[in-house]
Order: structure tokens, then C-alpha cells, then sequence
């Protein structure tokens, strides 16, 4: 006699109290079932923007600390006319940029070299390499920059020995660019490496044996194929910096504020809710503007050859 | 005198233990066309690969016009190659598949879009080299990547199975094309396959590998009708195989003796065995005459049977006999002309009969 | 240095508990007292801060009444919109008494959040600096004053103090120097350095704006409270502008770290507790009790000696490391050497100058 394995029956009685509780009637539906949560959540997230809306129209009342009842733009025309909010606005661009590009110049052959590397020793030793420091968290990464590059730090004390410095390492905009660069490298590689892996290796050796070299090669058929993940990482890489709070409080010693920041600023120490929100606000419609445009132009473009292309 | 176009000296490949080619040495002249054949896992697509610079031997020279090309890097090697899975660049249009390699062999760029149609009509595709791959299909697809291939007219072209994927008429269509392309451009062509048709069709020179070794290097006819040996002659063509034990040997030929038949075998080419030890024969199907046993006296007969099969092919008939004189062994028989006679029918009583100079007998 | 060790603080305890037991609550003992809650909500400030208000209030207070005390750390800035949500829509606030800055809880008093401390039986014997201004109840009590000093590093400076809020603009200490985030406590300073005075504070501040832009091209660290220690610990800066408590901190484990008032004096502020609205009578009952402990001689003593400041509470004796500090005042020559800015002052400009410090620091 052949059994019926004990999974099975568990199946079918789980198949059995899903039907009870969704019947077949309403199959059609369970798309909709499915997407409900992301829909509240998409709910929660606009009602939210809309309430910050409201509150980035009305003034603070430094009487009484309590927000006017009437419309104005005064938020908006402070942060246009503060040069500080143009400046932490555009350090977070500039760095976001920076440390997208650096990160994406830094993901791409670890992602390339994790992924067709032959050893698989070395693979694992890749991706742990890549997984530990994701495991901790930004904070205690941050953190933990300040103990290794500070001026009592381990680098500055093995270059003491040799006779050097100490060297200042932190609270500076270029340590908080190689925090940020540091910390978003696994989410970069993470989202290149599938893209590396759909790409058949036999076109890298079609390209070389059509006269490509390894460059020529990277450039017309690996990069373009490995765009989605390109733009992807590059737009995960960009919000999250352009949005970072933390690394700028811990490596950027307290003058080098990002947006976010900014923020904070506004909501907790100066208990102002309308022109954070204000603030708030104008970093997501730059953000999703900035997002867009890279969409856009990374979306175009490929060998630079085509048919009517005579003479070029 | 000039080099040969591609010159292959003692080159081996080892995988850790297994040696996937092992001592191979040949030469092709310009403009020859040559096809690899063998069985799955003989080392045909690591020759090739060796070639093209993919992998480097563990052992030889390979020579392309008299200079060794060790040291040469892939993208240096006047070499196209039509690869096993197409590679066509999925994010390129046809047409820029087929000018990537002018554009990365830095060819005058007015050059380009003028010898980019020349291939286009070669290949019989032109009008449609803004597709992109995807929007092609699997012969169209065949065709761009052998364009692709061509269009810079390197020194060698290198085949990969490219045609193993394509239906049954399509490839023996594209079969014929590829050697007209070839014929017309001079090319000089290796080409990799284990369909022993494409082989015999396409090729100037056949070179047939098991095992990592190359058994015979030869013409299509002498490969066929002189195989090397045993292998060659069951892995070309329908061929028995038969097991015999030698019981003399002499100047005029052999002795042998299978199942319970004994007879002499008259040998055209030199031959060392000693009596007692085994030989292999090799009878080719289409060489074996077959009738009724009660048709009456024939020619003459070698073996009776019994019929055991009949498998009708519209063009030939084959038959599978059990001669149990011969150990019981079957023996398959290839009928050209079955319209001009009734078919014999399974269980049928035959007599069958062929050449002494049909059987080719090799040492074990 | 300090060499009191955490066992003679809590031999010290024990009998301020012991004669506590007898005094405030005793008497109550008799009367209809509401029925304790379990335990109260306190907000606090991590690290020392919260050493101090443990050993010296909340442990002989639950020892008492047998209430145990929880502390929350939010950031009292975080914590500020959520209390006055809370109260705003009469929810129960998230904590029972919140230590605040004075500054802060001005403002939340503003917003009328507060429980009027008006009845608390300690208040009577306080200082005058116990009551906040502008207000004719209670809405919030000051517990203990604190200066802004300057803090060095004693490598830097083995000699002598310096002497001038000045010494940060000098080169030799580009990027060794440290103020708050938020440039509090540091404006009058820079006003009177910068040749400016005090007085003229909120109405013509250009000396103290114009010196601390000539600070921004010093490379200061900005930071809080818990950084300032840290940052001398680790030998990242020479001299800053912070609170006593951070330099002493950095001072009791070990590092050598000494503050002075410079000639130009130092700002002195207040931090204060208060209750918040809406929470039921018995356990409003029991945070007013909490506060009126920690105003005691007793806490404030143990509380004000873990800080380093001086309390409210008259006749506490200041620690040993702090006698004759000027940094801690208790005479009249002391306080006339600080600097003083009215919290409602503070309050109403704090996002104007706020806003003055960012885009200087940030440019
Ligand atoms: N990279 C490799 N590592 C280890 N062994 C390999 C490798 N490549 C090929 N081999 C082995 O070498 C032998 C020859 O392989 P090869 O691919 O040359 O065969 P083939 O003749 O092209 O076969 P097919 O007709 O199936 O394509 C096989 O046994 C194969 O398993
Ligand atoms: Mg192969």
C-alpha cells in the first residue's frame, strides 16, 4: 500500500480552510486581496503627505507655540530666501551624486566578480564580505568609523608607529561621502548582481572574438545589459542618500547637514511643523524630480549606431 | 609556399584529471572547409574554443598563417565565430549585431553601412535589420549571427553546432546556404557537429574525435567508404558491427570464424594479426543484397535469416535480420529501390549476401 | 579629581532615605492618599544625567512609596511634539514628569500643558531662580542652575586657564574646538567677546553673529551633551563651549579635562520638571509628589552633586570638587560673573537664532 505523505494531507487541510475562508467565488478577487496592504500603505504614506501639506501652509506662533489658522506661503518664501536650506539642499544633491557614482564604479565588479567568479570558495567569501557589515546596522557602522579612524583611533595609531600624523579622518564630508559609500555598497551590489547573472556569458566571448577588447567589451555589452540593475541601484543608492539622516549627525560633525536633518531640526528642536513640513515636502518632490529625470535619461541610448547613421 | 590557414601541432586539454582533447594535430588550407565530428563529450567545442583563444591549451601550438597564436588575445584573432546558443547581442538591432565587429575592428566608418547590406543580401535578410533579435526568427536569427560572423571577413570561421537547435529542413536548408555563403566568399570554415549528414554534406575534410583524440582526418568519400577504424565506420552511416575470431593469417588474407559460420576473408590492405585473436568487421547496411529464401537461387548467399523488423523510410526500406549462423547477430540491411519489389514481410525466411571487399576488418 | 566612589553615594542614600521616610510622606501617611500606581514615567537625559536623578531622586522616593520609577530617554525635542499631541487631544501623556530644559518647558507652559506645581509643599523654602518667569502659577519648577563654561583640554593648555572666550578663534586650535549643535548657550558669550553686551540681547545681537562667523572658519565640531565627553575622551578637540556636567563627566573617567569662566563671563540657564495634562488624579497626585521630592534637600543634594550644579534648594552643600568653582555659584560675586538671557526671551527668538547659527555653520 502507498502512502499518502503527511504534507500532503497537511495541504489539503490547509487548501480546505482557505476555501471555507475565501470561497472560489471569490477567486477573481484575489488579486485586489492581495494588494490591499500595499494599497493602505500607499494610503497611509499620501494621507500623511497631506496633512503635512495642510501643515507647511500655517506659521508658527512663537507666543504660544501653536501653529496660525490661516493659509500663507511664509514657510516656502523662508526656504527660499534662507541661503542655509539652499545649501543643505544642494550638499545633499552633490553628495547623493557623488555617492552614487562612486558606489555604482565601486558595486559593479565586486557584483561582476562575485558572480562569475569559478570558485565558489570565493563567492561565499564575496558575499559574506558583503553581508556582514549589512548586518550592522548605519548607526553602529557610523559608530564604528569613529573608532577606527578617529584621532585616538586604530589608523592613526598603526600610522603613529611609522611616525605619521594623527591624521583628521572624521567629521568631515569627505569621511561622511565614504561612510555613505560604505554603507550603500551591498544594497548596490545586491541589485546588480542579478542583472550580471541574466547576462549569457557566451556575449562576452562573442564580443571579444568580434574584435572587442575587455573595455570595448564592459562598455557595449555588459554596461547595456546591465542597466536595469544599473538604474536601479542608482536610484535606491540616490533617495536613500539624499534622504540620509544618520551618517551626516555621526561623520559629519554637526556641519555638514543634509536635508533630512534639516528636518529634524525644524520638527524637534525648534518645534516648527510647518516649515518642516515644508521642508519635508520640497525634499520629496525634489527627490521624485531628480529620480524621474535619471529614469529618464538613463532609459535612452544605446551602441550610438544605427542604420541611418551613415557617415559618422 | 604559403602557410596553411590554421595549423593545430600536438595540442591537448586537460580538465583536472580528464583530458578533454588529447594530442591533436592537423592542417587546413585556405579557403577548406572542415567539419569536427563526433560524438556528445568528445572535445569538439573545446578544440574549436581552443582555437578561437577561449581556452588555452595545456599542451602544443596552434597556428593561424604560420604564426603561433598563444600569446594572441581573442579580440586580436582574425576569427569568426557562430557560437552553439547564436550570443547575438540581445540589445543591439540586426543590423547593429552585424556592424559591431566593423565598429570594434575600427573599419572606416563610411565603409560600414555599405558592406553591413552586402551581408544583409548574403544572408538573404535584408529589410529587416532594424529588428531587434527577439523580433526574429530562429533562421533569421541564424542568419544575422552568421552575417555577424562574416561581415569583416576574418581569415577563419568558426562553427559552433550553430544549426543543432533548427528543425529537421531548416537546418539542411541553411546547411546548403552556409556552404554556398562559404564557397562564394573563399572563407576558410572549421564547423562542429555530430550529424554525420551535415558533415558528409558541407565539408572538404572531415575529422572525426572520440575521446579527446582525432580518429581520421579525411574527404567526406574516403572517410566514409575508408574508415580508420571500427568507430568510424559504425559512427558514419548504418554499419554492422560484428565480433569475429581469427583462426589463420596469411599473405591472401584471413580465416575468420563467427557464430557457426567460417570463412576467408581476402584482404585488400596490410593487416597484422595473429590467429587467435579477435577482429572487428564492418559491413555497411546499404552494402548487404537481400531475398526471400524462396525466391529460388541467387547470386549467392553469405548468411540465412530471419526477418525481425521492417522499418519503411518512404525512400529505403531497412530491415533488421537475426542470422543465428553468425551468433545470432543482427544484421541490418538497407533497401534503396523498395517500389521496384514487394516488401519482405516480418518473419520471413532471407538469404543474405554481400561483397568480400564490403567487409572491412579492423584489429581490436 | 573625583575620587567619591559609587558605594559612599549610596551610604549616603540610605540615610537620606531614612529621614525622608519620616518627613513628607510621613505626614501624609494618615491622610486619604490616592492610590499609588505602580510606577511612574520619568523623562530624562542618558548617561550621568541619569546616574544623577536616580541615585538621588527616584531611588529614596521608591523606597518611600514603594513606587517604582521607569525612565523614558527620548530626546526631550522628540518627545515635545508627542506630549503636546497627547495633551492636545486628551490622551494620556507618555510620561508622568518630564526634566526638561527651561527653554523647552517655557514653551510647552505657553501651550498650557503643564499641571500647575503651585501646591508642592517644598517650594516655599526655594531660591528665587526656582520660579519661572513670566508666569503667575507654577507651570513648571527649575531645580537646579548650570553654566556654559569653557572647557579645555588640560594637554592644550598645562599651564594656565585661558582666559577669553577669544582663545577659540586662535588657528592653533582650527578644528580642535566644539560647540552645541544648535549654538545654545553660547550667544551671549559671543555678544560680550565680540565686543557687544548683553543687554542689548535680543534687539542688536551683530557682535555675537559677527564672532561666530569668524568661529565657522575655525572648523568647529558641533554636537550634544553626550558628545562633548566623548570627544575629549577621545582627544578629538581642545576647547569647547558646553555644560559643566559634560567636562566633568569626561574629567571623572580620567581624562584631562579642566573649565573656567573666562573674563568675559558665561551663560548660566536652568533646567526644570513639570507634569504634564491629562492623566488620572491619583497618578497626578503621585508625579506632584515625585517633584516636590526632587526639590527636598535631600535628592537635591545626592541629584545635584551627581551633576555637578548647584540646586535650588538652599544649604546644600556643593561637592568637593566643585568648592569654589565658578563655574558653580553660590555667591553674589559668582553670579554676577554669569550671563543671563530671560527664557522668554530665549523662546520667543530660539528659531531665529537658530535659524542665524544653521546658516552660518552650514555655508
Ligand atoms: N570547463 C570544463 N571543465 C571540466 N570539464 C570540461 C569543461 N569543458 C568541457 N569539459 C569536459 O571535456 C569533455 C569535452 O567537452 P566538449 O564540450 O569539448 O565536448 P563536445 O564534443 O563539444 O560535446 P557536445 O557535442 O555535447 O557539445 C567533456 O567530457 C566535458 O565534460
Ligand atoms: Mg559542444
Amino acid at each position: 500500500m502507498s502512502r499518502y505523505p503527511i504534507t500532503w494531507r497537511l495541504l489539503d487541510l490547509v487548501e480546505a480552510v482557505a476555501a471555507l475562508l475565501w470561497p472560489r467565488a471569490l477567486h477573481r478577487y484575489t488579486g485586489w486581496l492581495l494588494l490591499l496592504p500595499a494599497i493602505a500603505l500607499v494610503g497611509l504614506l499620501v494621507a500623511g503627505l497631506a496633512y503635512m501639506g495642510d501643515s507647511s501652509l500655517r506659521l508658527l506662533d512663537t507666543e504660544t507655540f501653536e501653529q496660525s489658522e490661516d493659509y500663507t506661503l511664509a514657510n516656502y518664501r523662508d526656504l527660499i530666501e534662507k541661503p542655509t536650506y539652499f545649501t543643505v539642499l544642494m550638499r545633499s544633491t552633490g553628495a547623493a551624486t557623488l555617492v552614487t557614482v562612486l558606489t555604482l564604479v565601486l558595486a559593479f565588479p565586486y557584483a561582476y566578480s562575485m558572480v562569475r567568479t569559478r570558485s565558489a570558495w570565493r563567492r561565499k567569501l564575496l558575499l559574506v564580505s558583503l553581508f556582514l557589515p549589512f548586518f550592522i546596522g548605519q548607526v553602529v557602522r557610523a559608530y564604528g568609523w569613529l573608532v577606527v579612524l578617529g584621532k585616538t583611533g586604530i589608523v592613526n595609531t598603526l600610522l603613529a608607529h611609522l611616525g605619521l600624523g594623527p591624521f583628521k579622518m572624521i567629521y568631515t564630508y569627505p569621511s561622511l561621502v565614504f561612510g555613505l559609500v560604505q554603507y550603500m555598497l551591498p544594497f548596490a551590489v545586491l541589485l546588480i548582481a542579478p542583472a550580471i547573472t541574466a547576462i549569457d556569458e557566451e556575449l562576452e566571448a562573442a564580443s571579444e572574438s568580434l574584435g572587442a577588447t575587455g573595455w570595448r567589451t564592459l562598455r557595449h555589452v555588459i554596461l547595456p545589459l546591465a542597466k536595469p540593475g544599473l538604474v536601479a541601484s542608482a536610484v535606491v543608492v540616490f533617495t536613500l542618500t539624499i534622504t540620509d539622516y544618520a551618517m551626516p549627525v555621526v561623520l559629519g560633525g554637526g556641519t555638514n547637514d543634509f536635508i533630512a536633518n534639516a528636518v529634524y531640526d525644524a520638527f524637534f528642536r525648534i518645534s516648527d511643523n510647518g516649515l518642516g513640513s515644508a521642508l519635508a515636502l520640497t525634499l520629496v518632490v525634489f527627490a521624485s524630480t531628480l529620480v524621474a529625470v535619471m529614469l529618464g535619461l538613463m532609459g535612452a541610448g544605446t551602441l550610438g549606431m544605427r542604420p541611418s547613421g551613415r557617415g559618422r | 609556399m604559403s602557410a596553411p590557414m590554421v595549423k593545430v601541432e600536438q595540442v591537448a586539454k586537460r580538465f583536472g584529471e580528464a583530458a578533454a582533447v588529447a594530442d591533436v594535430s592537423f592542417s587546413l588550407e585556405r579557403g577548406r572547409f572542415l567539419t569536427i565530428l563526433g560524438p556528445s563529450g568528445s572535445g569538439k567545442t573545446t578544440l574549436l574554443r581552443m582555437i578561437a583563444g577561449f581556452i588555452d591549451p595545456s599542451a602544443g601550438e596552434i597556428f593561424l598563417k604560420g604564426q603561433p597564436v598563444s600569446a594572441m588575445p581573442v579580440h586580436k584573432r582574425s576569427i569568426g565565430m557562430v557560437f552553439q546558443r547564436l550570443a547575438l547581442f540581445p540589445h543591439l538591432t540586426a543590423w547593429e549585431n552585424v556592424a559591431y565587429p566593423l565598429k570594434m575592428r575600427r573599419f572606416d566608418p563610411r565603409e560600414i553601412p555599405d558592406r553591413v547590406a552586402r551581408f544583409f543580401r548574403i544572408v538573404k535578410l535584408d529589410g529587416l535589420e532594424k529588428r531587434r533579435i527577439h523580433e526574429l526568427s530562429g533562421g533569421q536569427q541564424q542568419r544575422v549571427a552568421i552575417a555577424r560572423a562574416l561581415v569583416f571577413e576574418p581569415d577563419l570561421v568558426l562553427l559552433d553546432e550553430p544549426l543543432a537547435a533548427l528543425d529537421r529542413k531548416l537546418r539542411e536548408e541553411m546547411q546548403v546556404e552556409f556552404r554556398r555563403i562559404q564557397l562564394d566568399l573563399g572563407v576558410t570554415t572549421i564547423n562542429v557537429t555530430h550529424d554525420q549528414r551535415e558533415a558528409l554534406v558541407m565539408s572538404d575534410e572531415i575529422m572525426v574525435m572520440d575521446h579527446g583524440r582525432m580518429l581520421q582526418l579525411a574527404p567526406p568519400a574516403e572517410v566514409y567508404r575508408a574508415p580508420a577504424n571500427a568507430f568510424v565506420a559504425g559512427f558514419l552511416g548504418l554499419t554492422n558491427l560484428l565480433r569475429a575470431r581469427v583462426l589463420q593469417a596469411d599473405g591472401s588474407g584471413l580465416r575468420l570464424q563467427a557464430g557457426d559460420r567460417e570463412w576467408h576473408q581476402p584482404m585488400s590492405r596490410q593487416l597484422t594479426v595473429q590467429p587467435g585473436t579477435w577482429v572487428d568487421c564492418a559491413l555497411r547496411a546499404e552494402r548487404v543484397r537481400i531475398v526471400a529464401a524462396d525466391a529460388g537461387p541467387g547470386t549467392g548467399e553469405k548468411a540465412r535469416g530471419e526477418v525481425h523488423d521492417v522499418l519503411f523510410e518512404g525512400d529505403r526500406v531497412v530491415y533488421e535480420v537475426r542470422a543465428p549462423a553468425l551468433g545470432d547477430a543482427v544484421v541490418r540491411v538497407i533497401d534503396r529501390a523498395p517500389e521496384r519489389h514487394r516488401l519482405l514481410e516480418r518473419g520471413r525466411a532471407v538469404c543474405l549476401d554481400w561483397d568480400d571487399t564490403d567487409l572491412l576488418v579492423f584489429a581490436v | 579629581m573625583d575620587k567619591r566612589k559609587p558605594f559612599d553615594r549610596r551610604d549616603f542614600l540610605l540615610g537620606a532615605a531614612a529621614t525622608a521616610a519620616t518627613l513628607p510622606f510621613g505626614g501624609l501617611a494618615f491622610a486619604a492618599v490616592p492610590a499609588k500606581p505602580k510606577e511612574l514615567i520619568v523623562r530624562v537625559w542618558g548617561g550621568e544625567w541619569k546616574d544623577a536623578i536616580d541615585s538621588g531622586v527616584s531611588k529614596s522616593f521608591t523606597a518611600n512609596t514603594g513606587i517604582a520609577i521607569k525612565y523614558d530617554e527620548t530626546e526631550d525635542n522628540e518627545l515635545q511634539p508627542k506630549l503636546w499631541a497627547a495633551v492636545k487631544q486628551k490622551r494620556r501623556p507618555p510620561v508622568h514628569v518630564n526634566w526638561d530644559t527651561t527653554t523647552n518647558a517655557t514653551k510647552s507652559a505657553l501651550r498650557n500643558m503643564g499641571e500647575d506645581l503651585s501646591d508642592l509643599t517644598n517650594l516655599p523654602g526655594l531660591l528665587p531662580v526656582a520660579k519661572p518667569l513670566g508666569f503667575d502659577k507654577w507651570p513648571l519648577v527649575n531645580v537646579y542652575s548650570y553654566v556654559y563654561v569653557l572647557a579645555y583640554s588640560q594637554e592644550a593648555f598645562p599651564k594656565a586657564a585661558p582666559d577669553s572666550w577669544n582663545v577659540l578663534l586662535d588657528p592653533k586650535y582650527k578644528g580642535r574646538i566644539a560647540l552645541y549643535n544648535d549654538g545654545i548657550g553660547f550667544h551671549p558669550a559671543a555678544q560680550v567677546a565680540g565686543g557687544g553686551k548683553v543687554s542689548d540681547i535680543p534687539k542688536n545681537m551683530k557682535a555675537c553673529w559677527d564672532f561666530i562667523a569668524k568661529l565657522k572658519s575655525q572648523k568647529p565640531l558641533l554636537g550634544e551633551d553626550p558628545d562633548f565627553t566623548n570627544w575629549f575622551q577621545k582627544g578629538e578637540i581642545d576647547l569647547a563651549c558646553t555644560i559643566v556636567t559634560n567636562a566633568r563627566g569626561a574629567k571623572k573617567n580620567g581624562v584631562k579635562v579642566a573649565w573656567t569662566v573666562p573674563k568675559e563671563g558665561a551663560k548660566m540657564d536652568t533646567d526644570a520638571l513639570w507634569v504634564p495634562k491629562g492623566m488620572p488624579a491619583n497618578e497626578l497626585y503621585w508625579a506632584k509628589q515625585y517633584v516636590n521630592h526632587a526639590l527636598s534637600k535631600e535628592a537635591q543634594q545626592v541629584w545635584c552633586d551627581g551633576l555637578g550644579l548647584p540646586g535650588v534648594n538652599p544649604g546644600i552643600k556643593p561637592p568637593d570638587d566643585m568648592i569654589g568653582d565658578s563655574a558653580y555659584p553660590t555667591k553674589d560675586e559668582d553670579f554676577k560673573r554669569l550671563l543671563r538671557v530671560p527664557n522668554k526671551v530665549q523662546v520667543e527668538n530660539e528659531k531665529e537664532w537658530f535659524g542665524r547659527f544653521k546658516q552660518i555653520m552650514q555655508g
